[in-house]
């Protein structure tokens, strides 16, 4: 078992419950374990091959040991979630297989004929304006406008507003200002924002960051974060590539 | 009207907000819907798209939405039943494996790999289809040339099928890969080294009457020297043994005639009737092979329809036809049957290279798939705008009298290739000739007789093949 860097001794209520994730809380953010399909991340613990039963039972860390649906399971090892390094060279990332849906049309624009009712429409124009303030306007009040665009747990806007957050660690600037516009009510969303603000990433963002670093592997490490959620690794790549080349 | 309801708290992950949003936009006499969390951003978003119901001014981040503008109000409750049970439905399991060893963990029967990516990659990762016992359609092009022959000399000696690099189109036990069309299961088996060459030939068989059994693409480089042709004959053989197959269909530019000999010695062994078109080298067009194919299938001539065309009145100055193609293949046939000095961006017979490809020249021929126009854009099959630019660009030449297109429907292709071309034919046909094909059937997601009915109201000559589409066009301007 793989423990996240952030993971803090405690005693965590249950929160929810998904298909390769079960989530608990300290009120302010979520602790997941998580099966080794959506792998690392600060506040994951990864047990390979788990397969969530029906237990309410709070989570419970200890040093070296955590207890998880009433079984006690001996920690392996720690997972560093502190950015690796500044890509050198972002020209060989390639978003041609992100899923249709994603926000990818904001860097290929022929991508927004994937959208084609109403609110779709609807959506890009709303997501270029909001994207246009971020970056060439008001920065945070585009961040307002964002947060909470799109569908699901983790709605694209806050999706690519972490990958922004992300590009602004690595840019060396200020972070703050944007996660609190981008707070919301959403607990899933304010988990990651905040880890993002604080420059900490998943596996699989270190991967990519690593393989822009190196100039191997980019097209397996992209195509590893665009197979997160529906749309939400291509978002936060989206983000995270708008910001960093900027 | 609209109409929605608000789920207190609920949430639900995109994948299956997106599969329930796409189900009920789909149902009839549902105009527009949406499934969302009701964020002030997405309430913002249903505002604008004529989405929001009253009742959800008040819902908040952690809430979900169901909006529906319905034509009838019957309509919208029969949407709203259909999300409350969707949402009820544990979702579909999705697997998006990223390697082809993740996808052989989920399909362990699978025994073909298509692959598409970027072609520097590609070459491995078929080679490692290979390797795991799976034939290989490689859509994929920028395979080097030397790879390709590795790959397809390897999989010869184990009794496997690389089609491609750069095969767009096949047809493998009744199931259409990559860009092909939704054609009659039947008796005809095609081997082609020409991608719109093989859709062309597959939908006048099956608008025929008659039926494909297998069509296998090689991609275009296999009948080339260095190559020598080894899917093309393995693709023979494959089907000389099929119990499916009656009647062979080879489709191909001329191949080298080194391979061409291979070619003629394996069709020596082969007791079924098989029916060339190697487009230039063969007499007769694609519309001619796929015909006699047919009437070898089913032992009689099939019945050609007659089209009957008005031709409209052209200035004296308009005397040139502007070939404009989605479709290689299809621009290859036009320079051949056209027969004299012509001009096209990838000659083929007695035409001329074209200077600037962006600007026509007396007759013209242009392949608008060509690299020089599809670089960092989606192939005109797909994005119509560069065509249609050029189709009003060609119309505005006083020296144009006919503008020829082809129209390719079918899996990949535009979803409504109609409602993209009717405003410029419209536009142009008052001034000149537009000669259309369509390359599709009736049972195309497209509807070929719908397309053809929106293109002929736009003012537009549809003729049923290619093939014909350049006849008409030739005969017109020959008579000026």
């Amino acid at each position: 078992m793989t423990i996240g860097d952030l993971v803090e001794e405690g005693t965590y209520p249950f929160h929810s419950r998904f298909k390769r994730a079960v989530n608990f809380t300290d009120g302010r953010r979520l602790i997941s374990v998580v099966d080794e399909t959506i792998g690392d991340g600060p506040l994951n613990i990864v047990l390979p091959g788990f397969e969530p039963g029906t237990s309410h039972d709070p989570l419970q860390i200890r040093t070296g040991t955590v207890v998880f649906e009433g079984r006690e399971y001996p920690v392996t090892s720690r997972y560093s979630s502190v950015i690796p390094g500044k890509p050198r060279n972002l020209s060989r990332f390639d978003i041609t297989t992100a899923p249709p849906k994603s926000l990818a049309f904001l860097i290929d624009e022929t991508r927004e004929r994937n959208f084609r009712a109403g609110f779709e429409r609807g959506f890009v124009q709303h997501v270029k304006q909001c994207v246009h303030q971020i970056f060439h306007g008001d920065r945070l009040a585009g961040i307002r406008q964002l947060k909470g665009t799109g569908l699901g747990l983790t709605p694209s806007g806050d999706d690519f507003i972490a990958g922004h957050l992300i590009g602004l660690n690595l840019r060396g600037e200020p972070t703050d200002e944007v996660f609190e516009a981008a707070r919301s009510e959403n607990i899933f969303s304010n988990t990651f924002l905040d880890l993002a603000r604080q420059g900490r990433i998943s596996g699989r963002m270190k991967n990519l960051i690593l393989a822009l670093m190196t100039g191997r592997g980019i097209r397996e490490c992209t195509e590893q974060l665009f197979a997160v959620g529906g749309t939400s690794g291509a978002d936060l790549v989206t983000g995270f590539y708008m910001t960093a080349r900027a | 009207m609209i109409t929605g309801h608000i789920r207190k708290g609920s949430y639900f992950d995109s994948v299956t907000l997106m599969r329930v949003g796409k189900e009920i936009t789909n149902l009839p006499g549902v105009i527009d819907a949406a499934v969302v969390m009701a964020t002030a951003s997405n309430k913002a978003i249903l505002d604008s798209s004529g989405l929001l119901a009253g009742q959800f001014k008040d819902a908040g981040d952690t809430d979900l939405v169901i909006a529906v503008k319905a034509e009838t109000e019957a309509a919208a409750k029969v949407a709203l039943e259909t999300v409350d049970a969707l949402l009820k439905k544990p979702a579909t399991t999705e697997s998006r494996p990223v390697s082809l060893s993740g996808a052989l963990q989920i399909l362990p029967d699978a025994n073909l790999a298509l692959i598409s990516i970027a072609g520097r990659y590609a070459g491995d990762e078929a080679m490692r289809a290979l390797e795991a016992g799976l034939h290989v359609m490689l859509f994929s092009d920028n395979v080097l040339l030397e790879k390709e022959i590795a790959l397809k000399k390897f999989a010869a000696k184990r009794g496997l099928l690389v089609m491609g690099p750069d095969c767009g189109t096949a047809i493998i036990n009744g199931v259409p890969l990559a860009f092909a069309n939704v054609v009659n299961r039947g008796d005809i088996g095609i081997v082609a080294a020409a991608g719109t060459g093989l859709q062309e030939v597959s939908c006048i068989i099956s608008n025929a009457g008659a039926g494909i059994s297998q069509a296998i693409g090689t991609g275009g480089r296999d009948v080339k020297k260095e190559v020598g042709g080894i899917m093309f004959i393995e693709g023979l053989n494959a089907l000389a043994k099929d119990e499916q197959t009656k009647v062979i269909l080879l489709v191909s530019k001329p191949p080298h005639p080194e391979v061409l000999k291979r070619i003629n010695k394996v069709l020596k062994t082969i007791r079924k009737p098989v029916v060339r078109m190697f487009i230039g080298a063969s007499p007769g067009t694609l519309e001619d092979a796929s015909l006699q194919a047919v009437s070898l299938s089913r032992g009689k001539q099939p019945r050609v329809a007659v089209t009957r065309t008005k031709i409209p009145k052209l200035k004296p100055r308009r005397k040139y036809i502007r070939g404009l193609f989605s479709g290689g293949t299809f621009c290859a046939e036009a320079q051949i049957l056209f027969g004299k000095d012509a001009y096209s961006n990838a000659p083929t017979g007695k035409s001329k290279q074209l200077k600037n490809s962006l600007k026509s020249q007396k007759n013209t021929f242009l392949d608008l798939g060509e690299d020089e126009f599809t670089v960092g854009r989606p192939h005109p099959m797909i994005d119509y705008s560069l065509r249609n630019k050029r189709i009003l660009e060609e119309a505005a030449d006083p020296e144009t009298a006919v503008i020829l297109l082809d129209v390719v429907l079918g899996y990949g292709s535009h979803p409504d290739p109609a409602c993209e071309l009717v405003g410029v034919i419209r536009e142009v046909s008052r001034k000149v000739a537009v000669v259309c094909s369509i390359t599709g059937t009736d049972k195309d997601p497209q509807n070929r007789s719908r397309v053809a009915a929106a293109l002929k109201k736009a003012g537009a000559i549809v003729m049923p093949s290619n093939a014909a589409a350049c006849k008409l066009a030739g005969s017109i301007v020959q008579c000026r």
